[in-house]
């Protein structure tokens, strides 16, 4: 066991029937850490959050919260005994109670006076103490996160666990509910886990980011770790739209539109995908830059805001006509038919075998 | 960290099937006790009438309640004429007034000495032999009575089950060349189905639970029979045995239900609501089709309501006393201490099997729930046998261990008689509270554990609090169908222990029908709660009307 952690799942698998949802899965949370769970809707993210919250019950492995096992070899503590805060998708605020009830309503044993103030407390922090008298339905949705929050922080849990809890929301509204949620986790200093299906939202509110894929966590790092350097396709094209390119290991390398790629991790003869960031393609007016770059012509071009994405046709290669995607800080003025020089910054352009799911 | 408290659920869970599967068990465990001359003589003189009756009994009171449950429904689901709101719930009130009510009031209204047949020598001056009128206390009259009072349950779900059809499914009909009638019996009529069979499986088996119409009316059925061989004869096993070849019939009407529903999951084939594109209905037509809805509600309601109503003014003075309040009270007691344990009940098995429901905890339920299906004579046989078996063994054990003699300690109580209610009323009370429970969300009970609750505080904080007006609806349920129950108060009741429906009964009996309309009225009226709450549900759940 590691003392240190607050949460510590070791070797945890769990079957619903025939499905294997989650498989031989480990994974330790320290003091005050975020660490998000991203991955497809069922990929098994929902069933490890609910496991550690003691709301399945533990088939296989062990589970330790705060250095003390909660469940293994056969125990099971329920939930209620376990002392983790729990933020649901749909919130889950009970019906009947007013804010102040829902969120007095984890604060079982103390004087009314003290869970009074202490309810008071956290909704002020959360900014939403004007609406304790309200019941749940009367309020909006942002409103609602808010109440479900401040209610399972109530308690001041050691441990939080959040299950997609801004998907409910809409896009601008989500975003600064997002932010809200990350500083009061880290103020709180409760150790939390996160769980959602947006790469996104796992980058911005993660420490560490653990990828799901069919019940393994298939990589586990720093979010810049994780994008700059995905250990497979399927990392790879998770945290970005990624451009595509077929080829062969020959001699330690893989030949592409822009030169040879190290491929020494692979065997000569694998067949591989090359998977190139969008934003690693670099794009200059054909002529101004040097004369042995490709030369593509821009078939589309979209400003998307913050970046403008580029649609090239670059000839044909190993015989098909290469269709790639660039994507320029700010706006660009690229124009459709506008010929142009694309290069790659190969640090933003991973090789895998082909065969390796994406 | 122990799973303990699961095992509790479980374990009230199959005690409660348990203790509400001692009558049926009983019941059937006696077929097998040798009972010689007595059913021999049975078999040979009356259990062919016993069977005969109820056959066509079964037969008449379906045919009856399939026309005029579905006929009405249709109607007030498919087309549009004036007053087709207030017929939606007012075709409903016929299920307040209980079979034998309606049967005693018919008879004082249509027999030789009452005032229509009266008034007709007055009128005619015939005497006796001049003309011929129906005789109400018959076979005919018996299956018109039951028609008039339990077509409301086939109207019922019939008239959910084509609310819910698809009005695209029709529309095609109509465009593929089917007028409205051929419409209605090759489209409309077939996926209601399910529905339909159910309705009627529940008119049937209040048709079989029937013992006072059948008995005033002298029409030899099982429910009469085994109450001759029970208290006539004082055979037990005999009356056991009569009883478990009711079942039989009541089991047939069970698998006749379970086979109708066979495909029912298959038939919302569309999930858009449009509000139904009712045929509007004008001049004649109209007036024939509110006719066709009034004249169910008078002759099942508002003429023998009328009578009770007028008999009971004019009886008033001598029978609202110091007794009839007793009944009241009695009445009330017994409805309302059944109507609380059922719901306690009911609660706690549907949310142990919430918690955890595992095979033998379903199977426990449903166990648990088949009461209703029993009729209140084979109850309370079932009850009886085992309750004076268990006394006589105390008795004895009390006096070869104390020699104090203890009589009879559960026989003839109270406790009894509650007993009984539960077996056969804790399926409704059950169904209703576990459809609302199934109704919270899971990430309720997901927020209150991981918020330090436990399973009981979670109960009585988060799922309660959450379901209390279907607590209500569940309680006033049970309250209005123990209000109504004869047979099984009649034949358990501690000595002397009236109630409303037991005075009904005893009054009639002495043919003083007129002094039994106080009694009566007042079961008519407690008996018209559900039809309001019913009426209001309908409201509610009326596609795209309030809330969604």
């Amino acid at each position: 066991m590691n003392e240190e952690a607050i949460l510590e799942l070791q070797k945890v698998s769990h079957a619903f029937g025939p499905l294997l949802a989650l498989d031989d899965v480990s994974l330790t949370i320290a003091p005050g850490e975020l660490v998000c769970l991203v991955g497809p809707s069922g990929c098994g993210k929902t069933t490890l959050l609910r496991v550690a919250a003691g709301l399945e019950e533990l088939q296989q492995g062990g589970i330790a919260i705060d250095g003390r096992t909660v469940a293994g070899r056969g125990a099971h503590m329920p939930p209620e005994e376990r002392g983790v805060g729990l933020v649901f998708q749909d919130y889950a605020l009970f019906p009947h109670l007013s804010v102040l009830d829902n969120v007095g309503f984890g604060l079982r044993g103390q004087p009314a006076a003290q869970r009074r103030m202490r309810s008071l407390e956290i909704l002020e922090q959360l900014g939403v103490a004007g609406l304790a008298r309200n019941f749940p339905h009367t309020l909006s949705g942002g409103q609602q996160q808010r109440v479900a929050l401040a209610r399972a922080l109530a308690p001041k849990p050691r441990l939080m666990l959040l299950d997609e809890p801004f998907s409910d929301l809409d896009a601008r509204l989500r975003e600064r509910v997002r932010d809200e949620t990350l500083h009061l986790l880290k103020k709180a200093a409760a150790a939390s886990l996160i769980v959602t299906h947006d790469p996104d939202e796992a980058m911005f509110m993660a420490e560490r980011i653990a990828v799901m894929r069919a019940g393994r966590i298939v990589q586990l790092g720093r979010p810049a770790e994780i994008y700059l350097h995905p250990t497979n396709a399927f990392v790879a094209s998770l945290f970005s739209e990624v451009n595509r390119i077929d080829g062969v290991v020959s001699g330690g390398g893989v030949e592409t539109p822009f030169g040879i790629l190290d491929a020494k991790h692979l065997a000569d003869g694998t067949e591989v995908q090359v998977l190139i960031r969008p934003e690693a393609l670099k794009l200059a007016w054909a002529g101004e830059g040097e004369a042995d770059l490709n030369v593509g012509r821009v078939v589309t071009a979209r400003m998307l805001g913050r970046s403008t994405l580029i649609h090239l046709h670059l000839g044909h290669f190993n015989g098909r006509p290469l269709h790639l995607h660039s994507r320029v800080p700010g706006y660009v003025a690229f124009a459709e038919g506008d010929d142009v020089t694309v290069g790659l910054d190969i640090s933003q352009a991973f090789v895998f075998p082909r065969d390796d799911p994406t | 960290m122990s799973r303990a408290w699961l095992n509790g659920w479980t374990l009230f869970t199959l005690l409660i099937a348990a203790l509400v599967s001692i009558p049926v068990m009983v019941v059937v465990s006696n077929v097998f006790v040798p009972t010689g001359e007595i059913w021999n003589h049975l078999a040979a003189t009356v259990l062919p009438r016993y069977i005969a009756n109820s056959f066509w009994l079964i037969l008449g009171v379906g045919t009856g309640v399939l026309i005029i449950g579905v006929g009405t429904a249709w109607l007030v689901t498919m087309c549009r004429f004036p007053g087709r709101r207030a017929m939606e719930w007012a075709l409903l009130v016929p299920m307040a007034v209980p079979a034998y009510v309606i049967a005693y009031t018919y008879t004082g209204l249509f027999e030789f000495a009452g005032p229509v047949q009266t008034a007709l020598r007055e009128a005619s001056g015939w005497t006796r032999q001049d003309y011929w009128f129906p005789e109400i206390r018959s076979l005919g009259g018996a299956i018109t009575m039951m028609t008039l009072v339990f077509y409301p349950y086939v109207y019922l779900l019939s008239r959910a089950a084509f609310l819910e059809q698809s009005v695209c499914v029709l529309e095609v009909s109509r465009t593929l060349g089917c007028g409205p009638w051929r419409s209605f019996f090759t489209v409309a009529l077939p996926l209601a189905r399910p529905g339909i069979v159910a309705g009627l499986t529940l008119a049937l088996m209040e048709t079989l639970n029937d013992f006072g119409t059948v008995q005033y009316f002298a029409v030899d059925t099982f429910t009469t029979g085994i109450y001759r061989t029970w208290l006539g004869m004082g055979e037990a096993a005999a009356a056991a045995q009569l009883a478990a070849v009711l079942l039989l019939f009541i089991f047939a009407l069970v698998l006749l239900e379970r086979w109708s529903r066979g495909g029912a999951r298959f038939h919302h084939t569309s999930v858009r609501y449009r509000p139904l594109p009712r045929h509007r209905l004008r001049g004649l037509r109209a007036t024939l089709a509110l006719t066709a809805c009034l004249l169910p509600i008078f002759l099942g309601f508002l003429l023998p309501g009328g009578a009770l109503l007028t008999w009971t003014v004019a009886s008033a003075g001598e029978m609202i006393d110091a007794r009839f309040a007793r009944l009241v009270l009695n009445s009330f007691t017994l409805a309302a201490t059944a109507a609380v344990l059922a719901v306690a009940i009911a609660v706690l098995m549907a949310y142990g099997l919430r918690l955890r429901a595992t095979k033998a905890m379903m199977l426990a339920a449903r166990v648990a729930s088949m009461g209703y299906a029993v009729p209140g004579t084979v109850i309370a046989v079932g009850v009886l046998l085992p309750f004076a078996w268990m006394d006589n063994a105390v008795d004895a054990w009390m006096r070869t261990t104390f020699g104090v003699s203890t009589g009879l300690l559960l026989t003839g109580t109270i406790a009894a008689v509650i007993f009984a209610y539960l077996v056969r009323f804790l399926a409704i009370s059950f169904n209703t509270v576990e459809a609302s429970l199934a109704k919270v969300t899971n990430s309720m009970d997901d927020a209150a554990r991981s918020l330090g609750h436990g399973p009981a505080s979670m109960l009585a904080r988060v799922h309660m609090p959450m379901i209390r007006g279907s607590l209500l609806t569940a309680g006033l349920l049970v309250f209005v169908e123990v209000m109504k129950e004869l047979p099984a108060t009649l034949i358990i009741r501690p000595f002397n222990f009236d109630t409303l429906a037991i005075r009904v009964y005893e009054l009639a009996v002495d043919e003083r029908l007129i002094e039994s309309s106080g009694p009566a009225l007042a079961i008519v009226l407690v008996g018209i709660i559900p039809v309001i709450l019913l009426s209001m549900a309908i409201t509610r759940s009326r596609p795209g009307h309030g809330k969604g």
